[in-house]
């Protein structure tokens, strides 16, 4: 009988690497990552929970069937972010507006980040941000928002990002820093009072 | 939620007999993209040596008597379908690599660095193995209006009232006089000026570009003379007025006497 502690002290490119010679281990990837996926699909979308659900099934069918197509000079887990990136793309536009039942939690320590990284630290009211950090995000270009959710939710590198959007490292900076602009623009468009 | 969710992904993975792709299938696509890329870089480097070689060749010490003025023959002889042929296969073979397993990671402007320096250093390694004029003999041989719309210098070898003539020599008297028969299968006797005899020196079988003027009708004096460049002029295609005739096949005389001949 497989048991999900048969792969604690393993990393998840060993895990990877079981799989492919018992199906089982794929138990515990889907463990480590249907959390951290299915958050990552809610902030990027605009789906529903139900339906990001139901995109998570497919982003682990994927990882499934092409893991022989897995490259090991990549992170596990930057591969796995690719293809929920991938299937959100294919599927982003269905939906135009963000339903009520995304229940999306925000720490505090993203939040400080956030305005820290956009010089708006000292002035923030980092209660109104965590209720307006979708509101304003859901308003950016689809490309803006999904380097700020990596980069400050999701707690990605550049390395891992680039992986993950396959945009070369520069382009990722270059993202990066638009989309900080973009969203303090879109913060004083909006009327937020950060005072 | 956690637990259905995985649940129902090892469901499916079993009710659905779901198994990982080979990784043969994969590394055959890999294959195939790095395979692309490759073959459009090599069409890109050969269409930049038949641009050089085109250019090279471009009779520009003729441009007057070909076309009036030089802006007027590089507009009319400029390669314009092969700078297309380049750009268009740099650009393939651009999207080839950026669809490699690790072409993301460069930038385009990167990428399009490379395809260019390595199509032109391949382009200039193949126009020294003269695979630019090759591709060009066999286009013109192959593809009746390729002269006609694409490399339009040659056909306006092929107007004597112009004072440009071109053809093969089939029998030489001296130095300074000899025949050739045109690309219409007209025969022209040819005489030399004086300043043009020490120049060339006429073989049998030599392809020549002359400029000069019509004495008659089948007199053309030859004020200068070219030998060398076009031994293989797709002789038989040429109309008076520079355009290509369709290929003919031998008609049934001429098969019949072939096969008596036989």
């Amino acid at each position: 009988m497989f048991k999900i502690e048969h792969c604690q002290y393993k990393t998840d490119e060993e895990i990877a690497v079981l799989t492919l010679e018992d199906r089982n281990f794929f138990l515990c990837l889907i463990k480590r990552y249907e959390d951290k996926l299915l958050r990552y699909i809610l902030r990027i979308s605009n789906f529903s929970k139900e339906e990001a659900e139901d995109n998570l099934q497919e982003v682990f069918i994927k990882i499934y069937t092409n893991l022989n197509d897995f490259d090991k000079s990549l992170k596990f887990s930057s591969w796995a972010y690719r293809i929920a990136h991938n299937q959100v793309v294919s599927h982003y536009r269905k939906k135009q507006s963000r339903p009520d039942d995304a229940d999306l939690e925000i720490d505090n320590n993203a939040l400080n980040q956030i305005a820290s990284d956009l010089d708006i630290g000292k002035e923030i009211d980092l209660e109104y941000l965590k209720e307006n950090i979708y509101k304003i995000l859901n308003s950016l270009d689809a490309k803006y928002r999904e380097v700020l959710v990596l980069k400050f939710l999701e707690d990605k590198d550049y390395k891992e990002m680039s992986d993950i959007i396959k945009k070369p490292m520069g382009t990722v900076a270059t993202l990066i820093n638009r989309a900080k602009q973009k969203f303090k623009q879109e913060t004083i468009e909006q009327n937020i009072n950060l005072k | 939620m956690s637990k259905n969710i995985s649940q129902k992904i090892l469901e499916k993975i079993k009710s659905q007999n779901l198994e990982p792709k080979a990784r043969w299938k994969f590394t055959l696509k890999n294959s195939f993209v790095w395979f692309f890329s490759i073959v459009t870089l090599i069409v890109g480097g050969l269409a930049f040596s038949v641009m050089i070689y085109l250019l090279k060749n471009n009779d520009w010490a003729f441009h007057r008597q070909m076309s009036g003025s030089i802006f007027k023959f590089v507009l009319v002889t400029f390669p314009y379908f092969w700078i297309l042929c380049f750009i268009l296969f740099i650009s393939l073979a651009l999207y080839n690599l950026q669809h490699t397993k690790k072409g993301y990671k460069y930038q385009i402007i990167t990428l399009l660095i490379v395809c260019f320096v390595v199509s032109f250093s391949l382009g200039l390694f193949l126009h020294n193995f003269r695979a630019g004029r090759l591709t060009d003999d066999i286009l013109a041989q192959r593809f009746p209006h390729y002269n006609q719309l694409i490399n339009r210098r040659v056909g306006m070898w092929c107007h004597p009232e112009k004072g440009l003539l071109a053809g093969q020599i089939i029998s030489i008297e001296d130095d300074q006089h000899f025949q050739i028969k045109d690309f219409n299968n007209k025969t022209w006797q040819i005489e030399l000026k004086e300043s043009a005899v020490n120049e060339v020196k006429p073989e049998q079988g030599q392809v020549v570009r002359i400029v000069g003027e019509i004495l008659d009708d089948q007199t053309f004096q030859a004020e200068e003379c070219m030998i060398g460049s076009y031994k293989k002029w797709p002789k038989e295609n040429f109309k008076p007025n520079g355009f290509m005739k369709p290929p003919t096949l031998p008609d049934e005389r001429n098969l019949f006497q072939m096969r008596i001949n036989e």
